[in-house]
C-alpha cells in the first residue's frame, strides 16, 4: 500500500498520512489548484503536478528548472508530452506519470503510453464498465483518481476576467454558473493561465477503492481540512461526503445523435 | 511548400472546396472522426474522393482524430489498413495509440498530428516527431513566437488554423458537452456548450463564447515563420460558405506570392468573411491573449443572411445565359454578384428572369428552382450568386 495515495493539497497543513504522499501543483506550472509550491521549497523526492499546456518559453524554463532540482523530484504527473521529453532527453531519474485530463479512456491508449512511462491516470469521463474492462487489458498498474471537483473544460482565455470587463463589475476568480436546461452548476476559477470549469459537486469514487492500482488521486485543493489524517481515515471509513457525485461512473455518453423522429 | 486546406463534409463540399482553390481537403470517414454527425464517407466514397483528388493533383487527408473508448477500438487497424489501400494522403490523428499503431505495425500511411492533441512547444513536438508523425496541427492557442520555434527545433510540416469557429476550450481539453448533454465531445459528439448561455449570481448571464478565427492580417508573417498549410475549419458548413472562404484566402496567399497584397484587399476580405459566417472574426492567440474583444457575452450578436442566391451550373457561350439552381430569393431589379475561381467578381442587376420552360417570371422564390438569366461575361460551373453586399 505504500504509496499509493497521492494526495493534492488544499489549504491545509501538510500532514503526512500513511500510505500516500503530497502531490504538489508546481508553482509556474500548475493552473487552477489553488496553493502552488515552488521546488526549493519542497522536501527531496517529493511528487510534482504539472497540469498546464506549456508553450516553448515555459518548456525552456522547466527544462532548466527539473534538470537543476532532479533530488527534489521522485515522480512527475503531467499532462503536456513535452515535459515526458525533457525527462527522457536529460534523462532524469524520476517517476513518469501521465494524466491527460480527458485523453486516457481505452486500454489501448493505456498500453501506448505505458511503453513510455511508469504509470498513467484515467479519464474520468469514463463509466465503471469501462475502467473495469481497461484495468483488465493494461500491461501495468495505472491510477485512478477517486476524489475531485472533476475539472470539465481548460480555456487558456481569462474567462472570468473578460466577463468582469466586459460588464464593468469587479473581478471575481472564482465564480459560480449554471445551465440552465440541464440545471447542472460549475465552479468557475481562473489564474494567469486560464480558466478551470469544475463540477460544483465533489467526485465520490469510492467504490473503485478495491481496484488494484498504481495510485488513487484525491484532489483536496478546494477543501479546508484541519487533519488530513482525520480526513483520510474518514474517506476510507465510508463516511457520507455532502453534495457529491459519482461523475460519469454510471453516465454511458453518446456519439451519434438519434435519426429525426425519434429513436 | 504553401497549402491551402479546406474541409469537405461530403462529396459536392469536396468538389467545390478544390473548384475554389483549395490544395488539398480533409474529411471525415463514417467512423473515429470528430464529425459524428456529418455526412462523412463511406470506404467507397473515400476511394472515389482520393481518385478525384488526385486526378487534379491534389491531396485529401482522412480524419481519425477521437479519442478512443474499449468500444471504438476494434477494426482500427483494419480500416488504417484500407486508408493506406486507396492510397489517402495522409490521416490525421489525437489518441497516441493511432500513431504507435501506425508506427509499430509499419502501416504504410502519413501521420498528421491533430489539433487535439493541442501541441504548443517544440519538446512535445519533438516527442510526436520521434514516434514517425510529419505534420503537426498545433493548438490554436499557439503565438507565433511558439510556431516559429517549433519550426526551427523540429522542421516538420507545420498546419496551422486560419479560419472558422474556435473552441473556448484547449482543443480536447473539454467535456462540458458530455456533462451537460451526455454528448462526448471527444468522440464527435460536441454540443458546443461553450455557444450556450449560463445563469450567474451577477444580474447579466455569463458566456465563454468565442468570436471566430481570422488570419486575413497575419497570413504573410506566418508564411514566413514556417506554416506550411494554412487550414480553414468547418466540415459541417454549407458550399456557399466554403466557396467564399477558401476563394478569399486562395487570392490572398496568390497576391502574397506575387507580392501584391494591398491593405485594402485585406478589409475587403475581411468584409466578405465576416459577412459570409454571420459572425465577428479575429486573430485569437497570433499575437497574444484574446481579452473580451474576442468573446460574445449575451450570444445574440449572430445576424442570419440569405445571401447565396444561387449556384451556376451551366453557361451558353452563344446565347449569353446561365442556367443557375436558386437557393435564396431573388427578384427582377436586385443588384447581385457572381463569383468564382477563374474570374473577377462583378456586379450585375437582374433585369431578366426566366424559369425552366423558358418562360419570364418576376421572381425566383423555390428552393432550387432552375432559372436561366442573360449574362454577358462568361460563367463558369460552381460559380455563384450572392447578394451584393460590397464593392470589388
Amino acid at each position: 500500500m505504500k504509496n499509493k495515495f497521492l494526495i493534492i493539497p488544499g489549504n491545509n497543513k501538510l500532514e503526512k498520512v500513511s500510505d500516500s504522499n503530497f502531490l504538489f501543483p508546481l508553482e509556474g506550472y500548475a493552473t487552477n489548484l489553488g496553493q502552488t509550491f515552488s521546488l526549493d521549497k519542497l522536501p527531496n523526492q517529493s511528487y510534482i503536478y504539472i497540469n498546464r499546456i506549456l508553450n516553448t518559453e515555459d518548456i525552456a524554463c522547466l527544462r532548466v528548472l527539473l534538470s537543476e532540482n532532479k533530488e527534489k523530484i521522485k515522480g512527475i504527473v503531467f499532462e503536456d508530452l513535452g515535459v515526458l521529453q525533457i525527462i527522457i532527453e536529460e534523462n532524469l531519474p524520476v517517476e513518469k506519470i501521465l494524466y491527460l485530463t480527458h485523453g486516457m479512456c481505452s486500454s489501448k491508449t493505456a498500453n501506448a503510453f505505458l511503453q513510455m512511462v511508469d504509470t498513467v491516470i484515467l479519464s474520468n469521463d469514463i463509466t465503471y464498465e469501462e475502467i473495469k474492462e481497461i484495468l483488465k487489458h493494461v500491461s501495468k498498474k495505472i491510477g485512478l483518481c477517486i476524489y475531485a471537483h472533476l475539472p470539465y473544460m481548460y480555456s487558456r482565455r481569462t474567462l472570468l476576467t473578460n466577463y468582469a470587463k466586459n460588464f464593468a463589475y469587479d473581478k471575481k476568480m472564482v465564480k459560480k454558473v449554471k445551465e440552465p436546461i440541464s440545471k447542472k452548476e460549475f465552479l468557475v476559477t481562473e489564474d494567469a493561465y486560464g480558466t478551470y470549469f469544475y463540477d460544483l459537486l465533489v467526485y465520490d469514487g469510492r467504490r473503485l477503492l478495491n481496484e488494484d492500482v498504481s495510485y488513487f488521486i484525491l484532489d483536496l485543493h478546494m477543501d479546508i481540512v484541519d487533519s488530513m489524517a482525520l480526513w483520510v481515515a474518514k474517506f476510507l471509513k465510508g463516511e457520507p461526503i455532502p453534495n457529491s457525485t459519482s461523475g460519469f461512473l454510471e453516465e454511458k455518453t453518446i456519439v451519434k445523435l438519434p435519426p429525426k423522429g425519434g429513436v | 511548400m504553401i497549402e491551402l486546406l479546406a474541409p469537405a463534409g461530403d462529396m459536392e463540399k469536396l468538389k467545390i472546396a478544390f473548384h475554389y482553390g483549395a490544395d488539398a481537403v480533409y474529411v471525415g470517414g463514417e467512423k473515429y472522426s470528430l464529425r459524428a454527425n456529418a455526412k462523412n464517407f463511406s470506404l467507397e466514397e473515400l476511394k472515389d474522393a482520393v481518385s478525384y483528388a488526385h486526378q487534379l493533383k491534389k491531396k485529401l487527408y482522412v480524419t481519425v482524430n477521437i479519442i478512443f473508448h474499449e468500444e471504438d477500438t476494434a477494426g482500427l487497424e483494419e480500416y488504417l489498413n484500407s486508408l493506406a489501400l486507396i492510397k489517402v494522403d495522409a490521416v490525421i490523428v489525437s489518441d497516441f495509440w493511432v500513431v504507435l499503431l501506425i508506427e509499430q505495425k509499419k502501416i504504410p500511411l502519413e501521420v498528421h498530428l491533430s489539433t487535439q492533441a493541442s501541441v504548443l512547444n517544440d519538446a512535445a513536438a519533438m516527442f510526436y516527431k520521434s514516434h514517425g508523425v510529419k505534420r503537426l496541427v498545433l493548438a490554436r492557442e499557439a503565438k507565433k513566437e511558439d510556431i516559429k520555434k517549433i519550426k526551427e527545433t523540429t522542421g516538420l510540416d507545420l498546419e496551422c488554423f486560419v479560419h472558422g469557429a474556435m473552441c473556448t476550450s484547449i482543443s480536447g481539453r473539454c467535456v462540458l458537452s458530455n456533462v451537460v448533454t451526455k454528448r462526448d465531445a471527444n468522440r464527435g459528439g460536441c454540443a458546443q456548450v461553450c455557444r450556450f448561455i449560463f445563469s450567474s449570481d451577477e444580474e447579466m448571464p455569463f458566456s465563454i463564447t468565442s468570436k471566430d478565427l481570422n488570419m486575413v492580417s497575419n497570413l504573410e508573417e506566418m508564411i514566413k515563420i514556417g506554416v506550411n498549410s494554412f487550414k480553414v475549419e468547418g466540415r459541417m458548413r454549407g458550399i456557399y460558405y466554403i466557396a467564399t472562404v477558401i476563394l478569399a484566402y486562395r487570392r490572398m496567399l496568390d497576391k502574397i506570392k506575387n507580392h501584391s497584397l494591398t491593405e485594402e484587399d485585406e478589409k475587403y476580405y475581411t468584409n466578405i468573411l465576416n459577412r459570409c459566417a454571420n459572425r465577428e472574426s479575429a486573430p485569437q492567440f497570433f499575437n497574444g491573449l484574446p481579452t473580451e474583444k474576442e468573446q460574445y457575452f449575451l450570444g445574440r450578436e449572430e445576424v442570419s443572411n440569405q445571401d447565396f442566391l444561387g449556384i451556376v451550373l451551366d453557361y451558353d457561350a452563344k446565347a449569353k445565359k446561365v442556367k443557375l439552381e436558386q437557393r435564396n430569393y431573388f427578384k427582377v431589379g436586385d443588384t447581385v454578384q457572381f463569383f468564382g475561381p477563374n474570374m473577377e467578381t462583378f456586379s450585375y442587376q437582374i433585369h431578366t428572369i426566366e424559369n425552366e420552360n423558358l418562360e419570364k417570371i418576376e421572381v425566383a422564390n423555390h428552393p432550387n428552382m432552375i432559372v436561366y438569366l442573360p449574362v454577358d461575361r462568361p460563367l463558369e460551373m460552381f460559380d455563384m450568386m450572392r447578394v451584393k453586399s460590397f464593392d470589388k
